[in-house]
């Protein structure tokens, strides 16, 4: 069978515990990543579309780190984190604050202990928050997450204790099922002040039973209508499940975009790890191209509008952001190069609004209006980047971030990684960090394989 | 937070760590406009080696990729890690095109730059030597070139034997690579390679005494010259191959490559030193020179121009780069690459590591001699080029024969190559699992050149089972 070899990698293979070497092969078009494991070469798809990964691996990246790495030991990814090797600084904090929860999904990738419910603490809280901001000098968002992090007892002085002039704005976890069931719960998560990041793997019934164990179709729904009615600003999250749902996702994805309180959606291709994750049947892989290429085939979606998130391996994040015209999404690429939404996002997890921002928009509305482009909602456009920043140049970079936020949608794809494609690439330039109360911070792919279950607060393993 | 803007990440490999060997993570990075390897090894921290002192011949080469051809066979039945299973195992991305067989560890020179330390003494037999043959021609079905190495073949006192028996066996053009001494009074030995048309693969590395006593102990100049006029005045075919350390001889790079162009070598071979074997005693960083460097420096002889050279996608893109020529007249040289353009080229050239035409690359001289000649500005081209070109394919018109074709190769053009082989300090895995040129070991063992002279009898024996 004819296939290219186009680069290498290298690769952690779970079963040997070791790092091997992996090569990047072509074959028929599509892109594998096979792991050259003396115990039998492991072959996984990483992309369907050659012409898609070429186009995006292409160049080096600019390494950045963290204020202080720890001292490489055993070799990565051992040693997280982050340590001297790892090539991307802290843009997305991620921590569990229980390992409780009120499911107990098949598609779940984390390690919980419902024989031990934990809580983290106000005062671990704090000491997470001063390592965040010692390591990052100050970061654009946190995210909270769980379990199920609605189940903590002292949620609200949690929140308290993350607010940070440092940090632009928190996120949460949640599977809606206690916004669904308590009004009153749901109307002081909008007062403080938090963003949910609102798991809707599916409406349907059937599909339900096997993403989430049962049927919650009524419990999402409910959710869904007291977030709206509080209008508490939401990032959807949808995990894709091939076989399963991967159209569901793109349909679903396309429907509730436009809902004035979602402020982005993020797909995350369904990755086979943890307790349940592990098991997961069926157990076929969603490459980060395919979940484009379907979500392309629902209306307003298109490829050009896709781009990697700067900073990170281009298998881990592809990025659109789309503003509104009346009922009609237009893509910021068409406005902006892709390649330089790229490079905005760099050192971001979000678009920073700054003037570099601002006056690439202006420039690209104007070569639009040269190249005889829509009048009317050029002008739109044009009036809405002047409410943003021409009035007061004096707003706080956080209001204009809130402001052009409320503009912009976007829509991330990104998937983990599991023990069958776990890429050194990948993981050693991931910004997205697990910080704990020691000012440790572990990837997120890392932290799921590899350290979470020897966090005796959070797993016990099996005798 | 902090910016290092100095240093870019390329990608992720394994390599081996320079001081046990232990096959280490690694990555590649740019910090100033150069391409290191960096490893990491548990024991002995972190380590660097330059792979590429040009950024944007690096950058470039990446594109330089193609399908793997597979052999017919592979030899080792089960891949149980890489390199204990040399070779070639079923995970080997590569076919042999150029197989070095070694037949003696004996030497009539110590040189210092030598990339071998053989660790047990061995001398082939002809039987052995037939069976590699026999056992190439099994997992490749045909082999046309081969090259005899050692140690110093010419002292093997069955050379001829072996030459006959590969010739009998249906190799087409085989190369010996020697650093010629034992020529010099054998006119015997000599007539031997010419009446069997063996290309003399010789030592050459430059014309400073400095530069000879540095690389070979000795100066060897005036011996080499006299030989080179001998062998042009006996007819027989050779070629020049330069060793070049930075700073001892790189300065004489546009030299040799003047030289060759003058003189009837078919092909320069420019190998930038390795610190395998004895070499391995040498200081890496002042000595130490990548594809590029040698590039530039041909750039400035005489006949080569800039743009000629490009890696070959056959090995690795950090392996191997190349450019030929046609020879018009004594004196005229044309670059094929501008000939056929870029696309032919690189297609006609994806898999040859001898200047030779097969069918394939004569359909596409053809082509594109009819295509100037039909095109309205054909004035640009030399009309001497278009009439030297017509000779060529009349001749092979009339003898299509592999025979005929590989001399029409040898009579009419010019190659230069760089072949950057790897150490202990820049072997990646990457670039091994693409291997084209292999040592067959006696048995049926193909491994690496570069696996052979980093991890020597310990690993890649082709003792494994
Ligand atoms: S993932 Fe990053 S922090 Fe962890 S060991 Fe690898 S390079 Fe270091
Ligand atoms: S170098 Fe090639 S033949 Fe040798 S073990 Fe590696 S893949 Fe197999
Ligand atoms: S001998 Fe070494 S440098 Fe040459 S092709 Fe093989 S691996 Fe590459
Ligand atoms: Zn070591
Ligand atoms: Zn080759």
């Amino acid at each position: 069978m004819a296939e290219t070899l186009i680069r290498s990698t290298s690769a952690w293979c779970n079963i040997c515990g070791q790092v091997e070497h992996a090569a990047i092969v072509e074959r028929k078009g599509s892109v594998y990543m096979e792991r050259f494991c003396p115990a039998g070469v492991q072959s996984e798809i990483i992309a369907e579309s050659y012409a898609w990964y070429a186009e995006r691996i292409n160049q080096p990246h600019v390494a950045t780190s963290v204020a202080s790495p720890v001292p490489c030991r055993q070799g990565c990814p051992l040693d997280c984190g982050p340590c001297e090797w790892h090539t991307n600084g802290l843009r997305l904090p991620v921590f569990s604050i229980t390992n409780d929860c009120n499911l107990n999904c098949p598609k779940c990738f984390t390690f919980n202990r419902p024989d031990l419910r934990y809580y983290k603490s106000v005062e671990e809280t704090r000491a997470i928050i001063k390592g965040i901001i010692d390591a990052s000098g100050g970061v654009q968002l946190i995210n909270l997450t769980g379990g199920e992090p609605t189940l903590h007892p002292d949620l609200f002085a949690i929140i308290e204790a993350c607010k940070n002039a440092n940090i632009g704005r928190i996120t949460m976890n949640t599977n809606g099922i206690r916004i669904a069931q308590d009004f009153e719960f749901a109307r002081k998560i909008k007062e403080s002040g938090v963003q949910l990041v609102f798991n809707l793997d599916t409406l349907d019934p059937e599909t339900s039973v096997l993403m989430y164990g049962k049927d919650i179709t009524d419990l999402k729904l409910q959710a869904l209508a007291t977030i709206e009615q509080l209008d508490i600003p939401t990032t959807i999250l949808l995990v894709a499940a091939l076989g399963v749902n991967e159209k569901e996702v793109a349909r679903l994805t396309r429907a509730w975009i436009g809902k004035s309180f979602v402020r982005s959606v993020t797909i995350q291709n369904m990755t086979f790890t943890g307790k349940n994750g592990a098991g997961f049947e069926p157990k076929r892989r969603l490459p980060i191209d395919q979940m484009e290429r379907l979500l392309c085939e629902e209306e307003g979606f298109a490829r050009e509008d896709f781009f990697p998130l700067g900073s990170y391996h281009p298998l881990c994040y592809s990025v659109a952001y789309y503003v509104y015209y009346g009922d009609r999404l237009v893509s910021l690429a068409n406005i902006l190069d892709r390649r330089r939404l790229s490079e905005l996002t760099a050192g971001n997890y979000l678009l920073e609004p700054d003037r570099r921002f601002s006056m690439d928009f202006l420039e690209g509305l104007n070569r639009l209006w040269a190249e005889n482009g829509d009048e009317d909602m050029l002008m739109h456009f044009k009036r809405l980047i002047r409410q943003v920043y021409a009035d007061n140049h004096d707003l706080p970079d956080e209001d204009r971030r809130r402001q052009l936020e409320s503009l912009v949608k976007m829509v991330y794809i990104h998937p983990h990684m599991d023990a069958d494609n776990f890429d050194l690439d990948r993981v050693s330039r991931c910004g997205d960090l697990v910080p704990d109360e020691t000012g440790n911070m572990i990837p997120a792919c890392s932290y799921n394989l590899l350290y979470r279950q020897k966090d005796p607060r959070f797993w016990v393993e099996p005798l | 937070m902090k910016k290092d803007e100095s240093k870019l990440v390329y990608s992720q490999t394994m390599a081996v760590c320079p001081t046990c060997l232990r096959k280490v993570r690694a990555r590649i990075i740019e910090v100033a406009g150069k391409v290191f390897l960096e490893k990491f090894c548990p024991e002995h921290g972190l380590s660097q080696a330059l792979i590429s002192s040009d950024s944007d011949w690096y950058r470039a080469s990446m594109a330089y990729i193609k399908p793997s051809q597979n052999p017919k066979e592979k030899n080792v039945a089960e891949f149980v890690g890489c390199p204990e299973s040399c070779g070639y195992c079923p995970q080997h991305r590569q076919h042999v095109c150029l197989p070095v067989i070694e037949i003696t560890d004996s030497c009539d020179l110590s040189c210092p730059v030598c990339l071998k330390r053989f660790d047990r003494p061995f001398s082939l037999s002809v039987d052995q030597f037939a069976g590699i043959i026999d056992n190439l021609l099994h997992t490749e079905g045909r082999m046309d070139v081969v090259n005899i190495s050692g140690g110093e073949p010419l002292l093997h006192p069955d050379l001829e034997k072996m030459i006959r028996v590969a010739k009998e066996k249906g190799v087409v053009q085989l190369s010996v690579s020697t650093n010629g001494l034992a020529f010099l009074d054998n006119p015997a030995l000599r007539q031997m390679f010419r009446e069997t048309r063996t290309i003399a693969a010789l030592q050459f590395d430059g014309f400073k005494p400095e530069t000879w006593k540095f690389i070979r102990g000795a100066d060897l100049a005036a011996d080499k010259l006299r030989l080179i006029e001998l062998l042009e005045a006996e007819g027989v075919t050779y070629s020049l191959v330069a060793t070049i350390l930075k700073g001892v001889n790189d300065d004489e790079i546009p030299r040799i490559s003047d030289f060759f162009f003058a003189s009837q070598a078919v092909s320069l071979m420019f190998q930038p030193v390795t610190f395998s074997g004895s070499a391995a005693n040498l200081d890496t960083e002042l000595h130490r020179l990548t594809i590029p460097d040698i590039v530039h420096a041909i750039e400035g002889s005489k006949y080569a121009g800039k743009g000629d050279f490009n890696p070959l996608p056959c090995s690795h893109y950090s392996c191997f780069a190349l450019s030929y020529y046609l020879k018009v007249s004594a004196g005229e040289y044309y670059s094929l690459k501008n000939f056929l353009g870029r696309d032919d080229y690189l297609a006609m050239i994806a898999n040859k590591t001898l200047p030779g035409l097969d069918s394939e690359g004569y359909d596409m001289m053809k082509s594109r001699l009819y295509e100037l000649w039909s095109a309205a500005d054909s004035g640009t081209t030399s009309a001497r080029l278009l009439d030297r070109v017509k000779a060529i394919l009349k001749k092979l018109n009339e003898d299509p024969s592999p025979d005929a074709r590989i001399s029409a190769g040898i009579d009419n053009m010019k190659a230069i190559f760089i072949h950057q082989f790897m150490d202990a300090h820049t072997l990646d895995f990457g670039r091994l699992i693409k291997c084209c040129n292999p040592y067959p070991m006696p048995g049926d063992r193909l491994i690496p050149i570069c696996a052979q002279n980093v991890f020597g009898s310990h690993q890649a024996s082709g003792k494994n089972p």
